[in-house]
């Protein structure tokens, strides 16, 4: 509907208001009117308390009239109107002080929005702060990260060196030395066909060249078996660990006196591993185990199994991730070994006990478990026995 | 080639282990005569000079841990010549790797570790030259 020329203040967008200056409204526009429930008429006349609520009578007071009066005018003032029922509307508003006429005019808009506003402002505020300290943290993270990669780096380059060295010298193991090795024995044997010939001396110093010889064959081939593990690529499968041990104790059996030593096996786990590689750990487990068995006691063997949470972070400080690991249990009533060399014994060629050898065979139990990220504890007491924990990770 | 005249080529750095070959075999009934190289780029040279005449072995006798060219080397460069290739091979090394082991294997050569004394030298080199 077309607005008659004139009404144009009435019909405004915008609230417009006149008071004098004893604080009565001389003018109001429809749009007032409309906004605070009077009609205009009855506003006219009226202090304009009339539609302030306490708060905007009391900022009135002190803001706006000394504003007006000393300025001549206020601006972007943020006040409140009361309507008739009581409500509040939120205005925002410009005033102008016309001495001359001792009137104030005052035109004001609506902003119910503001506080939303606010809130978003807050709100932005807060979530630019918010990533301003995770960007920090970012920052920092990355740091730490370009740290790391970096240590990694160089361990990787001291590991790739490493293992150059261990290949030419697990070659060296495996040939250059199974050579003359072989030579050895070869000549001793071709002497052993004269033996006759030889004076008491010489037919001694044979016997101690074969004895020596002997030895060194046993640690070569220690040796050996230690560096083709290390090369050795695993090839998993699901092992049935009961199924396997039967097999393993059904062999050993076969070989030795089975008057002295029990093996009794609990119910075990499949696992993830590689078969071949499981049945010479156990082997050499079960082996060393009766091969330490006490003069004239049983030596009783007993495998269990429990499914357990341990840290597989070995190496790193301060770095923890649980996981699920099965720890196989091997406890014997063996001669067992001094506590203080317990670390020992999963070394090449240990010296733990003078009257026991182990050979390599603890470390290369130590190899195979290392090679499935599973991992070996001891414990161990002289005539008591010993127990060996293999943890094994559960998934592979 | 006439039976009288069956070569065995022996492939092999280790003179000692050589000799003891030569040894063994010419002291056979079978009246075999040997070849001798001290690696796999020397027998090969002996193989091809020997393509055109009737000097071709009817059994290799090789080494593996060589100089200049390995056993692995050999076998694969043997086993891409036609006029060669079905020429009996037996590894005869002091290597007990069971990655050699397997890479001879899967090339369908038989893989004899050297022993430590020489009556098993002898029963070790009659069995191979069955196959001659």
């Amino acid at each position: 509907m077309p607005i008659p020329e004139g009404d144009w203040i009435e019909a405004a967008p915008c609230l417009m208001f006149c008071f004098d200056d004893n604080g009565v409204f001389c003018f109001v526009n429809k749009t007032f009117s409309n906004v605070v429930h009077f009609d205009q008429s009855e506003l006219l006349g009226l202090p304009v308390h009339t539609v302030f609520p306490v708060s905007t009578k009391i900022f009135y007071n002190t803001h706006l009239l000394p504003l007006l009066t000393l300025s001549g005018e206020a601006n972007e003032l943020f006040i409140f109107l009361q309507t008739k029922e009581g409500k509040q509307v939120p205005i925002l508003i410009n005033a102008k002080r016309y001495p001359t006429e001792k009137l104030n005019v005052c035109s004001g808009i609506i902003v119910k929005q503001r506080q939303q506003f606010e809130q978003e402002l807050i709100r932005a505020r807060k979530a630019t702060e918010q990533a301003l300290h995770e960007n920090a943290e970012v920052v920092k993270a990355r740091q730490l990260l370009k740290e790391k990669t970096e240590l990694l780096e160089n361990s990787l380059q001291n590991v790739e060196g490493q293992n150059r060295d261990l290949s030419q010298f697990y070659k060296s193991v495996t040939h250059e030395l199974q050579e003359p090795l072989r030579k050895i024995f070869f000549h001793v044997d071709i002497l052993q066909r004269d033996v006759e010939k030889l004076n008491i001396h010489s037919r001694q110093s044979l016997q101690k060249l074969e004895i020596a010889a002997e030895k060194l064959k046993f640690v070569i081939s220690g040796l050996q078996e230690f560096a083709w593990l290390s090369d050795k690529t695993l090839e998993y499968s699901t092992i049935l660990l009961n199924e396997l041990l039967s097999k393993i104790i059904s062999d050993i059996s076969a070989q030795s006196d089975t008057s002295t030593y029990e093996i009794s096996v609990g119910q075990l786990p499949s696992i993830p591993g590689d078969r071949q590689a499981l049945e010479r750990l156990f082997s050499l487990l079960f082996q060393n185990a009766i091969y330490s068995s006490r003069v004239g006691v049983t030596n009783r063997i007993k495998v269990s199994a429990v499914l357990l949470q341990r840290n597989k972070f070995n190496q790193l400080i301060d770095e923890y991730e649980y996981t699920d690991y099965w720890r196989i249990t091997l406890t014997d009533t063996s001669n067992g070994y001094d506590p203080s060399m317990i670390s020992e014994i999963f070394q090449l060629f240990p010296k733990v006990n003078l009257d026991t050898a182990i050979g390599a065979g603890l470390a290369l139990c130590k190899k195979i478990v290392e090679k499935h990220d599973g991992f070996l504890e001891a414990d161990s007491q002289i005539n008591k026995g010993t127990t060996i924990h293999i943890f094994l990770p559960l998934m592979h | 080639m006439s039976m009288e005249q069956k070569i065995i080529l022996c492939i092999d750095d280790d003179a000692d282990d050589r000799s003891l070959l030569i040894d063994i075999i010419t002291n056979n009934e079978k009246k075999l005569q040997v070849a001798e190289a001290e690696n796999g780029s020397i027998g090969l040279q002996y193989l091809n000079e020997a393509k055109d005449s009737d000097l071709l072995p009817c059994l290799i006798i090789l080494d593996i841990n060589m100089p200049v060219m390995d056993g692995r080397k050999t076998l694969e460069l043997i086993r891409r010549d036609p006029k060669i290739q079905d020429i009996p091979v037996v590894v005869y090394t002091s290597s007990q790797s069971p990655n050699d082991h397997k890479f001879f294997k899967s090339h369908g050569v038989e893989f004899v570790t050297k022993p430590m004394t020489l009556s098993s030298w002898k029963k070790a080199v009659d069995e191979m030259l069955y196959l001659c």
